[in-house]
C-alpha cells in the first residue's frame, strides 16, 4: 500500500511544480502587418463630430497636445503647488450609457487609490455646476490631506448629444487652488457638433424619417424645421413658458414602451420604473391613423407628453416638452395636431 | 508512525473535515470577490494551499455587511500588500488532502464486491473531478484575439500574463525565446543556451503607467537606449477590476560577451516599440509584451457588428463575422460569432467578448475592433464526464439496494 501512496504523492508534487515560471522556446511566424487604414465608405454611418470651444484660458493653463485618440483637449496647468492637467473627452450618448456618474466617480477613486465610494460620499462628493449654458456635475475626489496627494476635481456634462468629461488631475494643492478657474472656465464652454461634409444637414430631413406628411399645426407654433433624428420641431411659446414639440419616426416597436418611457422619465428627472409600471404609464387614445398610445410626465421643473403612433413598420413618436405649465396649456393642441396627421 | 499516518489519511473523519473546510472556502472565497475582484479572490481562496489572512479578512468583512455590520472594505491594493499569514486551509490543500484520503481508502478499507459497485463509480467520478480540476488550474489557457476590421493575426495574447519575449528574426520564421515575468527580478541575470547575449534586470514594476512629462508622481526611467531617455514611469496599484490587468515595465541591460550595450526600457503598452540588437548578423528584438499564444492557422475579422434596439441605447447583439485561414489542413472559410455562438477550431473556444463598434466609433472616424475570448482547456470533458459517473454510480447503488430491499419484502 505504501508505494502506492508514495508513488502518488511524488506525482502530484511533480505535476504541481512543474507549472510556471519556464522559459519556453518556439518558432513563430512572423507578425502578419496591421491593415491599412480604410476609406471612408460610403455606406458607413455619418456622424456628428463632438465640438467645444472655450473663451480666455485662465492664467497658468497652456493647451497642448491637440485632438488625440479619444482625448478632445488637453491642457497643462502650472502654478505655486505644482502640476496639473485637465483631459477633455466627449462619448456619444448621455451619462447613463456609461454606467452612471457613480460608477465614473469609483473609477476615478480608484485612480487615486481610495476605495469605492458610499452612497453618502457620493452625494457629499458631488455638486450641481453650470457649463455652457447647461447643468452638469462636478465632483471633487481627494486622496488624502489637503496640501499633500492627489486630487481630481472632474465634470461631466451632457450637451448636444455627447457628454463631455472634463477632468482636473494633479498635485493636491494645485487643484484645489484651480478650482475656481476650473468652474469659471466650465461657465464659458460652448458646446456643439459638426456634420460630416456628406450628411445632409440637418434642415433637409432625418435620417429614418423621410419626408413630412401632411398636417396642420396651430398658428402660433414657430417651425424650427427638422433636427438630429426629428422629422420636424415646433416651438410653442405663451403664458407660462415654452415647449418643443418634435416629430420622429423609427422602426418597428423602437425598442419598446417600456425602454422609452424609461428613458423619457429620466429625461424629467424621475427614477425609472419596472416593465410593468411603464405599460400602465401609457394610456391608449384615438387617432384617425390607428392604435396609439399617449403617455404624460411629470418632473420637478419640465413636463412631457409623447403619443407614439404604430404605422405599418414604423412607429411615430409626437413629443411635447418643456415647461410645466406649457405643456398643459399646449394639451389640446398638441392632441389634434397628432390627429392631423395624413400618413404617407 | 506510518500506519497512525496511513490510519489518518484514510479516516471518515478527515473526509468530513476537508468536506466541511471545502464549504468554508467556497463560501468565503465567493464573498471576497466583491471587495477583491475575480483573480485576487481565486488566486488566494482556491489556487492556493493556505489562504492568508488580508483575504479572509476582507471576505469577512464583506459577510458582515450582510448583518448589518459595515467596516470599510479592504481592496485588492490593501491585500495584495499585507504581511502572508496563512489562517485557513486553502482549495489546493483540500482538494489535494480529498483525492489522497479518497485514494487511500480505497487501496486500505474498501473491498471490491458486486454490492459496492456503485460506490466505487461515484467515488471514481469525485476522484475525475477533482484531477480535472487540477489540470484545468494546470493548462487551460485563456487569452484574447483583439482584431480590427480587416486585420488578421496568427496569435491571442494571454489574459493575464506577461513575457519578455527574446525574438531572433528569420526569413520564414521567428525564432522565439519567451521569459515569463516571475523572472524579473532586479539585479537578475537571464541567459538561455539559444540566446547569445544575457540580459541583466535593472529596473522593474509590476504594475505601472507611464508619461511622456514628469508629471506629479512620475519618475524618469534610468534607460540609455530607444525611447527609454523619453519615459517617465509610476508605480500604481494592482488592478483588481475584472476586466482590467496590470501593465508591468521593465529596464534591461544586454550584456553581449561581457561588455554592456546599453539598457532599455519596455513595457507591454509600448509593446511595438520592441529594441533591437544584432550578434553574429542576426537581428534580434526584445519586448517586453503580454504572452502571446500562435497559432498555426490566422483569423481575419471581416465584420464587427454592434445592434441596438432601434430608438434606444439598448445592446441587442454584438457579433463577430471572420474568416479562419489553416494553410496546414486547407480550412478557409467564413463563420460569425456572436453570443452563445462561439467558434470552436483546433482545440479552441472563440467567444465574443467586448466590441467597440458603431457610433462611437465612426464619429471618431476610427475602425471598429472586436475583441474574442480564446479558451483552451485540454480537460474540458472531465467535469461532464465526473458528474456523469457520480449520477451513474449513485442510480445503481440505489438500484442495488432497492432490488435488494424488494427481494426482502416477498412473501415467503
Amino acid at each position: 500500500m505504501k508505494p502506492v501512496i508514495q508513488q502518488f504523492c511524488l506525482v502530484f508534487a511533480v505535476v504541481l511544480g512543474g507549472c510556471g515560471g519556464k522559459i519556453e522556446v518556439y518558432d513563430a511566424p512572423p507578425d502578419l502587418a496591421p491593415p491599412a487604414p480604410a476609406p471612408p465608405s460610403a455606406s458607413a454611418p455619418a456622424m456628428p463630430t463632438p465640438e467645444m470651444t472655450w473663451k480666455d484660458l485662465p492664467a497658468g493653463w497652456e493647451e497642448v497636445g491637440g485632438q488625440t485618440g479619444m482625448r478632445f483637449a488637453s491642457f497643462a496647468i502650472t502654478g505655486d503647488g505644482g502640476k496639473a492637467e485637465l483631459a477633455v473627452f466627449p462619448f456619444p450618448g448621455p451619462p447613463n450609457q456609461m454606467g452612471g456618474e457613480k460608477r465614473l466617480v469609483n473609477m476615478w477613486r480608484d485612480q487615486l487609490g481610495l476605495a469605492p465610494v458610499t452612497d453618502q460620499e457620493f452625494e457629499k462628493s458631488s455638486q450641481k455646476i453650470e457649463a455652457g449654458g447647461v447643468e452638469g456635475t462636478m465632483f471633487d475626489i481627494n486622496s488624502g490631506e489637503e496640501s499633500s496627494g492627489d486630487r481630481i476635481v472632474a465634470a461631466v456634462v451632457w450637451a448636444k448629444g455627447f457628454t463631455w468629461f472634463l477632468k482636473m488631475s494633479g498635485d493636491s494643492a494645485l487643484v484645489a487652488a484651480q478650482k475656481p478657474a476650473f468652474v469659471s472656465f466650465l461657465k464659458g464652454l460652448t458646446f456643439g457638433f459638426k456634420m460630416p461634409e456628406s450628411m445632409p444637414s440637418p434642415q433637409s430631413g432625418s435620417r429614418e424619417g423621410g419626408d413630412r406628411p401632411n398636417w396642420k399645426t396651430p398658428p402660433h407654433w414657430e417651425d424650427l424645421g427638422a433636427g438630429m433624428m426629428q422629422i420636424a420641431k415646433y416651438r410653442a411659446s405663451g403664458e407660462g413658458g415654452e415647449t418643443e414639440i418634435s416629430v420622429s419616426r423609427l422602426g418597428g416597436a423602437a425598442g419598446g414602451i417600456p425602454a422609452n418611457v424609461n428613458r423619457w422619465l429620466g429625461q424629467v428627472g424621475k427614477p425609472s420604473v419596472t416593465n410593468a409600471d411603464a405599460n400602465a404609464l401609457a394610456k391608449p387614445i384615438e387617432v384617425p391613423a390607428g392604435s396609439a398610445k399617449n403617455v404624460e410626465l411629470s418632473g420637478d421643473s419640465k413636463d412631457m407628453q409623447v403619443i407614439m403612433v404604430s404605422q405599418g413598420d414604423s412607429t411615430w413618436f409626437f413629443k411635447s416638452f418643456g415647461a410645466k405649465a406649457a405643456v398643459e396649456r399646449e394639451k389640446a393642441a398638441f392632441v389634434e395636431f397628432v390627429k392631423s396627421v395624413e400618413y404617407n | 508512525m506510518i500506519d497512525k499516518f496511513i490510519k489518518l489519511i484514510t479516516s471518515l473523519k478527515l473526509t468530513v473535515v476537508c468536506l466541511l473546510c471545502s464549504l468554508v472556502v467556497v463560501f468565503f472565497g465567493t464573498m471576497a470577490q466583491d471587495p477583491l475582484g475575480l483573480y485576487i479572490s481565486q488566486e488566494r481562496f482556491f489556487h492556493s494551499f493556505f489562504i492568508d489572512w488580508a483575504a479572509m479578512w476582507a471576505s469577512v468583512k464583506k459577510t458582515l455587511q450582510m448583518f448589518g455590520v459595515y467596516m470599510t472594505p479592504s481592496t485588492g491594493a490593501q491585500v495584495l500588500q499585507a504581511q502572508w499569514v496563512p489562517v485557513f486551509p486553502g482549495g489546493y490543500l483540500l482538494g489535494s488532502v480529498l483525492l489522497i484520503n479518497l485514494i487511500a481508502t480505497h487501496f486500505t478499507k474498501f473491498k471490491w464486491t458486486k454490492a459496492k459497485s456503485g460506490i466505487f463509480l461515484t467515488h471514481a467520478g469525485i476522484i475525475l473531478l477533482l484531477v480535472g480540476q487540477l489540470f484545468t488550474d494546470m493548462f487551460a489557457k485563456e487569452s484574447n484575439l483583439r482584431l480590427e476590421e480587416g486585420q488578421t493575426k496568427n496569435y491571442s495574447i494571454d489574459a493575464r500574463k506577461n513575457e519578455l519575449a527574446v525574438v531572433k528574426i528569420g526569413e520564414n520564421s521567428n525564432r522565439v525565446i519567451s521569459i515569463p515575468e516571475s523572472k524579473l527580478k532586479v539585479g537578475k541575470v537571464i541567459s538561455h543556451p539559444e540566446m547569445p547575449f544575457q540580459l541583466k534586470v535593472t529596473e522593474y514594476w509590476k504594475s505601472s503607467d507611464i508619461s511622456g512629462s514628469d508629471a506629479p508622481g512620475y519618475m524618469k526611467v534610468d534607460a540609455t537606449q530607444g525611447i527609454g531617455p523619453r519615459v517617465y514611469v509610476k508605480s500604481i496599484p494592482a488592478a483588481t477590476a475584472m476586466d482590467a490587468r496590470d501593465i508591468p515595465a521593465v529596464v534591461v541591460e544586454v550584456l553581449d560577451s561581457g561588455h554592456g550595450h546599453g539598457t532599455w526600457f519596455s513595457t507591454p503598452s509600448l509593446a511595438r516599440r520592441q529594441f533591437h540588437h544584432d550578434h553574429d548578423g542576426n537581428q534580434w528584438e526584445i519586448a517586453f509584451r503580454f504572452k502571446r499564444y500562435y497559432t498555426p492557422y490566422s483569423i481575419t475579422l471581416l465584420e464587427a457588428k454592434h445592434d441596438k434596439y432601434k430608438g434606444t441605447e439598448i445592446p441587442r447583439n454584438f457579433s463577430s463575422v471572420v474568416r479562419i485561414e489553416d494553410s496546414v489542413s486547407g480550412e478557409n472559410r467564413e463563420t460569425k460569432i456572436f453570443m452563445n455562438n462561439p467558434l470552436r477550431y483546433a482545440g479552441k473556444t472563440y467567444y465574443q467578448y467586448q466590441m467597440a463598434a458603431g457610433e462611437m466609433m465612426a464619429s471618431r472616424g476610427l475602425k471598429s475592433t472586436s475583441t474574442l475570448q480564446v479558451v483552451q482547456n485540454p480537460s474540458w470533458l472531465a467535469p461532464y464526464l465526473g458528474c456523469g459517473i457520480v449520477g451513474l454510480g449513485l442510480v445503481i447503488q440505489f438500484l442495488i439496494h432497492l432490488v435488494k430491499f424488494a427481494k426482502k419484502r416477498k412473501p415467503a
